[in-house]
């Protein structure tokens, strides 16, 4: 005891002693002051190695409670697998737990790893899975690739696999140790490329490429472990691709945020391009001691805004003095000579945002990295001078939330990664509060009442009542805090309420953020999708356009969030009867969307519908219902289950074959819309009522004029409740009902609806809006009808002018104007007027009407 | 545990009294602070949190919020309270490894790799811990508080300076230390052979 505590006291000393200097005078001094006690001189070495290692882990440490299952993981110590003694317990994560063990009936005591998978595998297809994965991992023979022994599955079901046991360091921490020259590092490196590389060939990616999971042992022989989570490359993958993987305690994913490549931060479907990209991590840390993006936190927010916001430093530009005679005991200037150009080069072209810019093979790269060290020229493009690094903020449209349990996933989801941020900056008695307030949130959901929205209504008005009181002291987390609260107020309807919480959201963002700062323009964002559904299209516009130059200012203009904008100002347009700028928004949005989140990605084709609806809103009926049934395919792969998306992509097929005539396929469309949106959202949702206007507008051409008026009548009943006054379906449903009115023979009532119609509009679209027109068009009938000609005229001319001004000459429904006209002309007796307005009619359609 | 946590006031004067430098105070205070800590353990192990993990911190400071309330203290208050709440969580977490497995040498474990979102994390023994910290003691007790201040109060570095009456580079250099002699303690010891 008094030796062990003289041992200690003397390794303090000696490691007080060495650990100002530079790694390459610690060894002397090592040497000197351990005087020829060479245990002494070790132990220190490994203190400080350790020391280095550690460090991130101590200061914010996590208790694992083992729970049932666990429990009798844990009483494996002692027990057999196999022929397999498990000695100890080595580890536990998410996946499971890892023992070593020894195979106890050979002669020679075999040390082997463990891996004891913790998951549901009752599943055959899970069981099968398992085994072809094991399969596959097993013919993963490589010299610097820990291999797999065997595998199976225990009595209790859980799937195991035996691995050879590694011992060794973080090749960071093992070439740091030893102060490895820069060649030395490189040609290390290539080992771990190569036996990347033959992983590559046999299909597996690795997924989860960092320096822990990849050892040095003494020898200096690299060693890579856990391709655990690799997953097959097959396209059969039963589990279907990574974007819906679930997230895992509190929030964690199966990877290492610091080294996954942006692709894998999105969740997006990966492929060797990834590994590539961590891959590129591990090398800049080995040049320069450091990783290239420098994240506020370890949460993944802040992960991928570092990734994402800023362009990647060139490895030779952050290499500090320190650092320098840190890694390889030469000077910085020395060493940053030596990486400017080629390694830089060659480790920014690994380093790529999009992956399709990466060198096309982890060989490809390696390859590169030999010519470099041969002193040859090196492939890699230099075309990242030029390149501004592109920027992901994925704010999609407003989602509806369906479900309490969605909402608070939601709200948990903004808590808990803005809270690891806080937990990092050792600001616990914020981060907790905000947990107090999740589980305050929990606590209040009683499930017992009934709907599935007054459940969400009940969390929402819990979470908002609490939020101000209890999240004072964190404003950042308050701010995206209010923003989903505003946004889920939103889905539900709820304007009033969403408009107050996504104002406070924005004046939070603005304030902890700053004023011209990605999070304010999202708070904008927010704001204006607000006043876009509510049609409060002044409202929207300005806003919008204040965050477009903010964006612009920010130099931001290729990004999601710019696509983002984009999309609103074309949805805007769109709602303001300017079809030509919608499809110019929508498509330069889709241009965004396809090079940043990919041509197959549920964004993309929200983008290929809105630019449907533009070409529909033209009259280019048959383009439009391709690029529906385009959209229509891609949010359906993509979103198997009953979802929003594809009943907001339907809606609008349905429209468009309304239009083009195919009753019998858009009445079905439409009446699969209802069902879906009715039951996603329930009958006084504004958009489940849009898709009723729709179709109370094809049932009144269908002359189901009593049907129509009915469904007209159901819309203007949430007039004040869950529609405001303003908002676009009650004007358009009043015309619906005037015009049904009058097919019914109650004109006077009929002509009292179209009147409030057109004052409506007047109103909230603006004087030179189509829909202006629209209504007097409507109205202009309605005097011919009544055979009040002159008045009749006067309105329809009106109504000709204000379309062929807004919408074009051959616009549909300018058309549908001068059908009107050219009717009433006819009826008036003044076959002259007729002809002019008939001439302006394509053949066809003339006699059409 | 059914016991109601005891009125905010009682620990608010007995903070009054550590502050007021009365050494008995603290020792007061340790029990009241254990039991709260013991009682939010036991509620976020009996299934309140699917993940079975509890951060330490996290739970001290939920600790602080139920005893002091959610009222800002004045900064020395906390750290006394911290000081006295970290030697407590030691002692639960250490007192739920060896209930639990009291056979058994892994009890609780506790992640030291960095990656705590990775599924691979390694873990490390509560008891092992407890273990080669009282060795440390031994050698060098300051160096001992300050892991145990950090770790397990999650006090910063400055915190910690306070709380001991040094300079924050001593608690630096400290902890750097102990980082270093506990990975190697009870990383060597996890890596070793039987």
């Amino acid at each position: 005891m008094t030796s062990d505590v003289k041992r200690l006291q003397r390794m303090r000393a000696v490691f007080n002693a060495v650990i100002d200097l530079p790694p390459a005078e610690r060894g002397p001094a090592l040497e000197r002051l351990s005087d020829g006690d060479v245990a002494l001189r070790r132990e220190v070495e490994a203190v400080i190695v350790g020391s280095e290692r550690t460090a991130s882990a101590l200061e914010s440490p996590v208790v694992a409670i083992p729970d049932e299952t666990a429990t009798t993981a844990t009483s494996l110590v002692g027990e057999r697998i196999g022929p397999y003694t498990v000695v100890r317990l080595i580890g536990m994560g998410g996946m499971g737990a890892v023992y070593e063990a020894t195979r106890a009936d050979d002669q020679y005591q075999k040390r082997v790893a463990v891996k004891i998978v913790q998951r549901d595998i009752d599943s055959e297809v899970t069981l099968a899975r398992f085994r072809r994965e094991r399969q596959i991992l097993a013919s993963l023979e490589h010299p610097n690739i820990a291999t797999l022994h065997d595998g199976g599955v225990m009595p209790d079901g859980r799937p195991f696999l035996v691995m050879e046991f590694v011992d060794g360091a973080p090749i960071t921490a093992w070439c740091n140790a030893r102060a490895l020259p820069l060649h030395e590092r490189i040609a290390l490196f290539r080992q771990v490329c190569a036996a990347i590389h033959h992983a590559h060939k046999n299909l597996v990616i690795h997924r989860d490429l960092k320096p822990g999971n990849i050892l040095v042992a003494d020898d200096g022989t690299v060693k890579l472990l856990d391709f655990g989570i690799a997953k097959l490359l097959s396209s059969d993958d039963a589990d279907g691709p990574d974007r819906g993987m679930p997230l895992t305690r509190g929030g964690a994913r199966a990877f290492t945020p610091e080294y996954a490549s942006p692709e894998q931060l999105r969740g997006e479907t990966l492929t060797t391009a990834s590994d590539l990209y961590s891959l590129g991590v591990v090398l800049f840390e080995l040049l320069t001691g450091r990783r290239p993006h420098q994240a506020k936190s370890r949460a993944l927010v802040d992960i991928e805004r570092a990734v994402l916001d800023t362009p990647t430093p060139r490895p030779s530009s952050v290499l500090t003095d320190q650092m320098g005679q840190f890694i390889t005991g030469q000077s910085a200037a020395r060493l940053r000579q030596r990486i400017q150009g080629e390694l830089d080069s060659i480790t920014l072209t690994a380093l790529h945002l999009e992956p399709g810019r990466r060198y096309p093979s982890v060989e490809a790269f390696s390859d590169d990295l030999r010519r470099y060290l041969d002193g040859l020229p090196v492939r890699a493009q230099r075309d990242w001078a030029g390149y501004r690094a592109r920027k992901f903020v994925q704010r999609n449209k407003v989602a509806t939330v369906t479900s309490a349990l969605t909402l608070i996933a939601l709200l948990a989801g903004v808590i808990i990664t803005t809270s690891a941020a806080r937990r990092a900056r050792a600001e616990q008695v914020k981060a907790e509060q905000a947990n107090v307030f999740l589980r305050g949130l929990l606590a209040s959901v009683q499930p017992e009442t009934g709907r599935r929205d007054a459940l969400v209504s009940q969390v929402l008005d819990s979470a908002a009542r609490r939020i101000a009181r209890e999240l004072a002291a964190s404003p950042d987390v308050r701010a995206d805090l209010e923003t989903v609260i505003g946004q889920s107020y939103q889905g539900l309807g709820r304007y009033g309420e969403a408009e107050r919480h996504l104002k406070t959201g924005l004046l939070l963002r603005q304030q902890s953020a700053g004023p011209q700062s990605a999070s304010a323009v999202i708070g904008l964002s927010s704001l204006g999708q607000l006043y876009l559904a509510q049609g409060a299209l002044d409202s929207a516009e300005q806003v919008f356009r204040r965050a477009l130059a903010l964006q612009q200012d920010r130099g931001r203009t290729s990004d999601s969030l710019y696509a983002s904008l984009l999309s609103n100002l074309g949805s805007l347009a769109h709602s303001q009867g300017h079809a030509v700028d919608a499809e110019r928004f929508h498509r330069q949005a889709l241009e965004i969307q396809r090079r940043i989140v990919g041509a197959r990605s549920d964004l993309a084709a929200l983008s290929i519908n809105d630019v449907g609806v533009a070409a529909g809103e033209q009259g280019r009926f048959a383009e439009a219902e391709s690029l529906h049934r385009e959209a229509l395919r891609i949010v359906q792969a993509n979103n198997p289950a009953p979802n929003e998306r594809v009943a907001g992509v339907l809606s609008d097929l349905a429209s468009v074959l309304d239009f083009e005539g195919k009753s019998a396929a858009a009445d079905s469309t439409y009446l699969q819309t209802l069902a879906l949106r009715k039951r996603l959202l329930g009958a006084d949702h504004p958009d489940y009522v849009l898709t009723l206007f729709n179709y109370s507008g094809f049932i009144f051409d269908q002359k189901r004029y009593r049907e129509a008026a009915d469904y007209s009548r159901q819309i203007l009943a949430l007039r004040g409740k869950t529609l405001p006054e303003s908002h676009p379906s009650v004007a358009a449903a009043l015309q619906t009902l005037g015009r049904s009115l009058d097919k019914l023979g109650d004109t006077k009532a009929g002509e009292q609806a179209l009147l409030e119609s057109l004052t409506l509009r007047r109103k909230y679209a603006g004087p030179e809006s189509w829909l202006v027109a629209s209504s007097e068009s409507v109205l202009g009938e309605h005097y011919a009808l009544l055979k009040d000609y002159p008045k009749a005229a006067q309105t329809l001319l009106r109504a000709q002018e204000l379309f062929v001004r807004t919408l074009g000459e051959s616009n549909t429904r300018t058309q549908v104007n001068t059908r009107r006209l050219v009717a009433l002309y006819t009826a008036w007796g003044k076959p002259a007027k007729a002809a002019e307005y008939a001439a302006k009619l394509p053949k066809a359609a003339t006699s059409a009407n | 545990m059914p016991a109601e946590p005891p009125a905010p006031q009682t620990v608010t004067r007995l903070l009054d009294e550590v502050r007021q430098g009365d050494p008995q105070a603290l020792e007061q205070l340790l029990p009241l602070v254990y039991a709260e800590l013991h009682n939010i353990a036991e509620r976020h192990m009996s299934g309140e949190r699917p993940d079975h993990t509890l951060q330490p911190t996290a739970l001290v400071n939920e600790a602080f919020l139920r005893l002091v309330g959610g009222t800002p203290a004045a900064f020395n208050d906390r750290t006394h309270f911290l000081r006295a709440a970290s030697r407590a969580m030691r002692r639960v977490l250490v007192d739920y490894g060896r209930k639990r497995h009291a056979a058994k040498r892994e009890g609780l474990q506790v992640t030291l790799d960095e990656a705590l979102v990775g599924a691979q994390s390694k873990a490390l023994d509560v008891l092992a811990l407890d273990e080669a910290l009282t060795r440390l003691a031994a050698a060098d007790p300051r160096c001992a508080e300050v892991v145990e201040l950090r770790f397990f109060g999650g006090l910063s570095i400055p915190e910690v300076a306070m709380a001991l009456n040094t300079s924050p580079a001593t608690v630096k250099r400290d902890w750097q230390f102990a980082r270093g002699w506990l990975a190697h303690e009870i990383g060597a010891d996890l890596r070793s052979a039987p």
